[in-house]
């Protein structure tokens, strides 16, 4: 096997691995809109501040999901890896 | 919902402002092609974030267990979104990919600073309501 091929084949595994993250966040928000949902419907009339609050916290929380979604990215299509192999 | 609004036109306010900073530091330091990323990452930054603000509030209306799996659909949904822009700005040699993440994260930095320094006008800051 040569050693680009070798690289290759680890960025390709390192990208599905880095693609793990954007699960968590996922994950995460609808735990958080599930329990957003129970909360409206305990007070109804903090609908608005509930959201809010709720909105400022998913927007955050994504951004992990999406920096594993720009390494998958990066290793599978501008691999700065291969330019080291000379 | 009229504090989601007014939170969303703040962040807003606070995304333009630090981009249009942005944008003339990166012409008149760097090249277009980093002022364009900085544009694009941005635009599509704002535009996500308004998706999740429709989208918690439809799923707030939901029942726990359809609310979650709903804010999770929308979450794949927005992810693809982001995929594409990335992989646009990846194979497009006129888009700077890294301008493209700080674009991106401007909208998150605002946020932040937002709420770390409290910046939300006077009427919200005092808006803690005791129970009587």
């Amino acid at each position: 096997m040569s050693d680009q091929a070798l690289v290759l084949a680890a960025s390709a595994i390192g990208a599905g691995l880095a693609m793990i993250a954007g699960i968590g966040a996922g994950i995460g928000q609808g735990f958080a809109a599930g329990k957003g949902a129970e909360a409206v419907g305990k007070q109804p009339e903090a609908q608005g501040d509930i959201v809010r609050v709720m909105l400022l916290g998913a927007a955050v929380a994504e951004t992990t999901g999406i920096y594993g979604l720009v390494i998958a990215l990066i290793l599978l299509f501008a691999n700065p890896l291969i330019g080291l192999l000379g | 919902m009229k504090e989601v609004k007014e939170t969303k036109i703040l962040v807003l306010k606070g995304v333009a402002l630090l981009n249009i900073v942005l944008i003339l530091l990166m012409l008149i330091f760097f090249d277009l092609r980093s002022a364009y990323g900085i544009f694009i990452g941005s635009l599509i930054g704002v535009i996500n974030f308004h998706l999740l603000s429709l989208s918690l509030q439809k799923a707030v209306k939901l029942e726990p267990t359809k609310a979650g799996f709903y804010a999770f659909i929308q979450y794949i949904i927005r992810y693809i979104l982001w995929f594409l822009v990335f992989y646009i700005a990846l194979k497009r040699p006129d888009v700077n990919i890294l301008t493209t993440i700080v674009g991106m994260l401007s909208v998150k930095v605002v946020i932040l600073v937002i709420n770390v320094f409290n910046l939300y006008p006077l009427k919200r800051k005092f808006s803690r309501k005791e129970v009587s």
